[in-house]
C-alpha cells in the first residue's frame, strides 16, 4: 500500500478508538434516582426523622383534641368548620373564627388546634402533608381523612402514632373546649368495637412530602 | 521534531491514550457519584425507632386504661378486670395496624400491680391517728413507689413542713412546702426551689404548680433509686389536703384498695428485628 493510505488508516483508526472510548464512557454512567426525577435518599431519611420527631412532641391532649375535633350535631357529620362538600380540610382555608387558636390575619393551620400549628410551623413552608385517621370496623381498617392537601409526590414518608379513644371521651366544640357529650352518644366516624371501656384505637398518620 | 519518515504511529498511539484517558475519568466521576448513593442509602437505619414508638404509645394507651379504670371502678377486683379487657382491646387492634406494616405485634397482661389510695379528702393537719397517738411525724409508705401525688396545702403555721423522700441507696430528698415557695434539699444540702402566687394544688410526682407551671425542683424524683421510704415531718403546722397512689400498703387518713399500674409482655417482629420486653406502665409515676 501507498504510505498515504497507511497514513489515512492510521488517522481514521485513532479516532474509532477514541470515538468508541466517548461511547463506552457514555454508556457506563451510573443511573441515580434523580436521573428519573425522584427525591434522593439522603432527603427521604431527613424527612423521616424530622416526620417522627415532629409527632413524638405533639402531646396526648393536643393529639386527643385534633381527634375528637368532630362535629358530631352537622349533617353530615364532620370535622368543625370544613367545607360543605368535604368532612375533611383540604388545604389551608379561612376557617373564619373556628378553631381555638387566637390566630390572627393568615388562614389558620390544617386542622384549626394546636397539632395543626405544630405540624404547619414544621412542614409549612418546606413540605406538605396529609393526616389520616385509621380506625378499626369489623371490616377492617378504614381511613377518615383530617387533612388531605392532594396526592403525595414521590419521596414521601409516612409516620404514625396510636390513640385509645374511651367511651366516655368528650367530642371537642370548634373552641376546642369539652362538648359534653361523649363519642358512644354521637355520630362519630369510628364506632365502638369493644364491651369494655374501650372505644376504638385510632392511629394517626401523618404523611409528609 | 519527529519528521515524517520517523513517525512510528504517533497519531494511533496519540488515540489511544487520548482514549484510556476519556475512560479513566469516567470511571472516576462514576464513582464518585455511587459512593453518594450508597451513602445516602446507609444513612439512617430506622428500624429501632419503630419500637420505641410503639413502646412509648403502648405507655400511653395502656396508662390511659389504668386510669380510666380507677376513675369508672370503686373495686379493686373490678378494676383489674377492666384493665385486662381494655389491654386485650388495644392488643387486638394494634395487630391488626400492624400487621399491614408487616409486623407482628403482640401485646399481653403479664400481671396487674395492686396498690393503695391515700387520701386526705376533708382540709385538715398532715398528721396520723395512730391508735389514739396524733403523730407529726410519722411514715407514709416504706419501700414503696408513687403515682399522682397531690397535696393542696391551705394553710400554715410554720415553715417546717417537709416531705422526706429516701431512696433504696439512702439518699434523702427533702421536700419543704411553705405558702409560696416550694423548696427542695437534695442529700448534699443543696436547695433549689420554685416560688410564685396559687401554687396549690402541687403534683409533685408530676412537677407540676397549681398555677400550670413547671417545678423543675421537682424533677428530683426521678433521680430517687426505687422503691422509696415517705415520710411526714412537721405535719401539724399545715393544714389541707392530699391523695396519693403508692404500689404496696401504707399508712394515711383514708386508704382504700386500688389499681397502681401494671406489666405487660410485649413480642414485636419485623423483617429487620425482633423484640421482647416486659412494660412496667404505671401512669403519673416519674420515669
Amino acid at each position: 500500500m501507498n504510505r498515504g493510505q497507511l497514513y489515512t488508516l492510521e488517522g481514521v483508526v485513532a479516532g474509532l478508538v477514541v470515538l468508541l472510548a466517548v461511547l463506552f464512557v457514555f454508556q457506563a454512567t451510573s443511573v441515580t434516582p434523580q436521573t428519573v426525577g425522584a427525591t434522593n435518599q439522603e432527603d427521604v431519611a431527613q424527612k423521616q426523622v424530622l416526620a417522627e420527631s415532629t409527632l413524638q412532641t405533639v402531646s396526648d391532649e393536643q393529639l386527643e383534641e385534633s381527634v375528637l375535633f368532630w362535629n358530631g350535631s352537622a349533617s353530615p357529620s364532620s370535622f368543625h368548620c370544613t367545607p360543605n362538600v368535604t368532612s375533611f380540610y383540604p388545604g389551608r382555608l379561612d376557617t373564619g373564627s373556628c378553631g381555638n387558636l387566637s390566630v390572627s390575619g393568615s388562614p389558620p393551620p390544617v386542622p384549626p388546634t394546636e397539632f395543626g400549628a405544630i405540624l404547619e410551623a414544621q412542614f409549612g413552608t418546606k413540605y406538605s402533608y396529609n393526616v389520616y385517621l385509621a380506625y378499626h370496623t369489623d371490616a377492617g381498617l378504614e381511613r377518615q381523612r383530617l387533612v388531605y392537601q392532594g396526592e403525595p409526590g414521590s419521596g414521601s414518608v409516612t409516620v404514625d402514632r396510636s390513640l385509645a379513644i374511651f367511651d366516655d371521651d368528650e367530642l371537642r366544640n370548634a373552641d376546642g373546649t369539652h362538648s359534653g357529650h361523649t363519642v358512644n352518644q354521637s355520630q362519630f366516624y369510628a364506632h365502638d368495637r369493644h364491651g369494655s371501656d374501650l372505644y376504638n384505637v385510632i392511629h394517626v398518620e401523618v404523611v409528609v412530602w | 521534531m519527529v519528521t515524517t519518515d520517523e513517525r512510528g504511529q504517533m497519531l494511533l498511539i496519540g488515540g489511544v491514550l487520548l482514549a484510556v484517558a476519556i475512560v479513566a475519568l469516567g470511571i472516576v466521576f462514576n464513582g464518585a457519584v455511587y459512593t453518594s448513593v450508597l451513602a445516602g442509602q446507609g444513612q439512617h437505619d430506622l428500624s429501632a425507632d419503630s419500637t420505641i414508638e410503639l413502646q412509648q404509645d403502648l405507655r400511653q394507651m395502656i396508662g390511659d386504661g389504668v386510669r380510666h379504670a380507677v376513675r369508672t371502678e370503686s373495686k379493686l377486683n373490678n378494676q383489674q378486670d377492666e384493665v385486662e379487657n381494655v389491654v386485650a382491646g388495644i392488643a387486638a387492634n394494634l395487630s391488626t395496624y400492624e400487621a399491614q406494616s408487616n409486623r407482628l405485634v403482640n401485646v399481653s397482661v403479664n400481671a396487674t400491680i395492686d396498690g393503695e389510695y391515700i387520701a386526705q379528702n376533708s382540709t385538715g393537719n398532715f398528721t396520723y391517728n395512730d391508735s389514739g397517738t396524733i403523730k407529726e411525724n410519722w411514715t407514709m409508705g416504706s419501700d414503696v413507689r408513687v403515682r399522682d401525688f397531690s397535696v393542696n396545702v391551705t394553710g400554715t403555721s410554720g415553715d417546717d413542713f417537709e416531705i422526706r423522700i429516701t431512696g433504696d441507696d439512702g439518699e434523702t430528698y427533702t421536700i419543704n412546702l411553705r405558702n409560696s415557695t416550694v423548696r427542695v434539699i437534695d442529700p448534699s444540702g443543696h436547695v433549689t426551689s420554685c416560688s410564685g402566687t396559687d401554687l396549690y394544688p402541687i403534683d409533685l410526682t408530676g412537677a407540676m404548680l397549681g398555677n400550670e407551671s413547671r417545678c423543675n425542683a421537682l424533677d428530683f424524683f426521678e433521680r430517687v433509686e426505687p422503691p422509696y421510704d415517705i415520710e411526714i415531718v412537721n405535719g401539724d403546722q399545715v393544714t389541707g389536703k392530699y391523695t396519693l397512689t403508692i404500689d404496696t400498703s401504707g399508712k394515711g387518713p383514708t386508704i382504700e384498695d386500688r389499681l397502681y399500674g401494671v406489666t405487660v409482655d410485649l413480642i414485636y417482629h419485623s423483617p429487620s428485628i425482633d423484640y421482647n420486653t416486659t412494660l412496667r406502665i404505671a401512669p403519673g409515676e416519674p420515669t
